[in-house]
């Protein structure tokens, strides 16, 4: 085996020059797949993370009633709706799944809203001390909520940018919102990270991206009953491990929470999210349509290239055919004369195949600079197109090597 | 230690059938030194490929060390080469690309012998053939002598029961043909048997044993000798 290798290599070495364009089918074939495959990933990834949410991976899981969100600025609380605790958080969390979650509680307004005497139109959310990093929000000015103002009912709020924009100017932090009439002080300014800025393509996405912020105000959800109801039902966000996982992790959430419903039969009211159907279907169609080109591009390009591989390792046999005669001659069994040029084929293409997955890496990362597509390098993909390019070797390998082996030795000592 | 009885070899491609060989008896002793002449297409070739077991003739039997050939498959000939015969061409055969040493252990790797072994073993050959400094050498870098000599240390790497040489000197001027002829006769006298075809009437007078094949039919010896 070791012997084989090493002669392989000679045999490759010696030929350099026509190793090197032998390869070049594989080499082409397996780049081309590489390449296609991570710029139709990171394409997918983006489009992903555009189309579902903001790129935070999060789902968002709220209460619904007869199929449409329950707004309690409009009607009462609906019996058999428990007000989740820690505990619960801590079942959703073991999920695979879900990376974190955390609760909150909405409203699109509120009656009496004001800064000094500016009647503000913001949501109002009410949030517990993990919201702020699975939603993908950071402070960017002052300070975040304290555990010491979750305990202590401080009345201290966040505001985010849209909202400040509406301040007429003034510096908020420090200063007093006035929210159903209860004050609360501005101690800090929210922004998306960055990480998750949204990427705009077009006036619609542009559209999309407003209307689903009208400004919001956070509070600790703790001092939601001194604005609003005693206990309200909470809502559930959750980050998903990745993209991929959105979906099995809403799914998991909404199944979780409505377990720990006891509403009266009959009644419409559940768990749901109503972005996750959407999500499914668009996640659904990328996939199948990107693999099917996929496979198409790869099998013919390695196809091509296993044939260059065949008919070069032919060539390589009739070359070698006195070489052939000689070794069976001195001893040789048909077995180590097969293995031996099998082995060249492997090796022939198993190089050709990693050049490929580097010519591939590269040329993803140009196609990425000059296109401005982003790129994501798929790992399985690199190992199946490694893997792959040597099991062409083996077929394409297997006549030529069997066509060697059974050469008879006299025939071929004589082989001008 | 060799013996054949009535060995007949036809070609046969389909269309045409050529009768070659003749009803060929042979026994060979160890020891002997045997050089077989006679025109060119006379079928000396054909014979010399079926005591090799290189080839199997169509009918007769050909006993070598006791084992009947006529019933081995491909890969228990390729043993028996390994272990019984050693080969030299007339354009000596060796591996371009690698180098004397590697050309001598070659058949000792089918062998399965140790590389560690099959080096030494191949050096010590080499020595034995004045090549001693000339280990590392490619054939390309060897003149035709040097070339034939590297053949005789490859066949003798295994300690062969037979020595073939098809034709050894054919490709050599005189001076390196009676060099071979020397060490062929030194091997001869440690107790190698060799088996030799030449056309030359002055290599063949270094044998012990001289017969003749003329149109496939083996003639008694022209000197004193054992065959037939
Ligand atoms: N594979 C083959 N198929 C058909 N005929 C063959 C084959 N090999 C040899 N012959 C024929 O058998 C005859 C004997 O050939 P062989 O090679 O044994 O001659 P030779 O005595 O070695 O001649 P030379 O001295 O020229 O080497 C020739 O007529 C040749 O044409
Ligand atoms: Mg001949």
């Amino acid at each position: 085996m070791f012997e084989d290798i090493k002669l392989s290599f000679k045999g490759i070495w010696s030929h350099k020059m026509r190793s090197f364009l032998t390869m070049l089918g594989i080499i082409v074939g397996i780049a081309s797949v590489i390449a296609v495959v991570s710029t139709i990933k990171g394409t997918n990834d983006q489009i992903k993370s555009n189309l579902i949410g903001d790129g935070s991976n999060t789902v968002t899981v709220e209460l619904y009633k007869d199929g449409w969100p329950v707004d309690l600025s409009y009607e009462s609380i609906p019996s058999g709706i428990p007000v989740f605790t820690d505990d619960v958080k801590a079942e959703l969390i073991k999920n695979d799944a879900i990376e974190d979650a955390a609760f909150y509680r909405f409203r699109d307004w509120a009656d009496s809203l004001y800064f000094r005497n500016i009647q503000l139109q913001n949501q109002i959310c009410g949030i517990d001390d993990s919201y702020l990093y699975v939603s993908g929000l950071q402070i960017t000015k002052g300070r975040g909520f304290s555990e010491y103002d979750h305990k202590n009912y401080n009345k201290v709020a966040l505001i985010d940018k849209i909202v400040l924009n509406s301040l007429e100017g003034e510096d908020p932090i420090g200063k007093v919102i006035d929210i159903n009439g209860e004050p609360f002080t501005v101690i800090g300014i929210v922004d998306k990270r960055s990480e998750f800025e949204p990427v705009i393509n077009s006036v619609q996405d542009y559209l999309n991206y407003v209307s689903s912020s009208s400004g919001t105000i956070y509070i600790p959800q703790e001092l939601w009953p001194v604005c609003f109801k005693f206990d309200e039902p909470l809502n559930v966000i959750v980050k998903a491990t990745s993209t991929d996982d959105m979906i099995s992790a809403g799914n998991a959430a909404i199944s979780l929470l409505n377990s720990k419903l006891s509403v009266a039969d009959g009644s419409d009211i559940k768990y749901a999210s109503g972005n996750l159907a959407n999500a499914a279907a668009s996640l659904n169609s990328l996939s199948s349509s990107t693999n099917i080109l996929m496979i198409g591009i790869a099998s013919i390009s390695l196809l091509v290239g296993g044939i260059g591989v065949m008919n070069i390792m032919l060539v390589s046999v009739t070359e070698r055919t006195r070489e052939i005669g000689l070794k069976k001659a001195l001893g040789a069994k048909k077995r180590r004369i097969r293995s031996q040029f099998l082995t060249e084929a492997v090796i022939l293409s198993g190089i050709g195949g990693i050049l490929g997955v580097i010519t591939g890496i590269i040329l993803s990362y140009v196609i990425s600079a000059v296109a401005l597509i982003p790129v994501s390098i798929s790992t399985p993909a690199v190992v199946i197109a490694v893997l792959f390019s040597m099991v062409i070797g083996i077929v394409f390998g297997m006549l030529p090597s069997v066509k060697a082996s059974n050469l008879n030795p006299i025939d071929a000592l004589r082989y001008e | 230690m060799l013996s054949m009885k009535d060995i007949c070899k036809t070609y046969d491609n389909g269309k045409l059938t050529l009768p070659v060989l003749f009803n060929i008896n042979l026994e060979i002793e160890k020891g002997d030194f045997v050089a077989i002449t006679g025109p060119s297409g006379s079928g000396k070739s054909t014979l010399m490929n079926i005591i090799g077991c290189l080839d199997t003739a169509t009918s007769g039997t050909y006993i070598l060390n006791g084992e009947d050939i006529a019933s081995k498959n491909e890969n228990e000939l390729a043993e028996i080469r390994n272990k019984y015969i050693g080969f030299v061409f007339q354009s000596f055969n060796l591996m371009p690309r690698e180098t004397a040493l590697e050309n001598v252990a070659l058949p000792m790797l089918y062998a399965g012998i140790k590389k560690k072994q099959r080096l030494e073993r191949a050096a010590a050959v080499l020595e034995k053939m004045g090549l001693g400094d000339r280990m590392d050498h490619l054939p390309g870098q060897l003149s035709g002598g040097q070339k034939q000599r590297v053949a005789i240390a490859r066949a003798m790497a295994l300690d062969p029961s037979v020595l073939l040489a098809d034709e050894p000197t054919g490709a050599l001027d005189s001076k390196s043909s009676f060099q071979i002829m020397d060490i062929f006769r030194e091997l001869n006298s440690e107790g190698t048997t060799i088996i030799m075809i030449t056309h030359d009437s002055e290599i063949a007078d270094y044998a012990k044993t001289q017969l003749h094949i003329r149109d496939g039919r083996l003639y008694a010896p022209l000197k004193e000798g054992s065959a037939q």
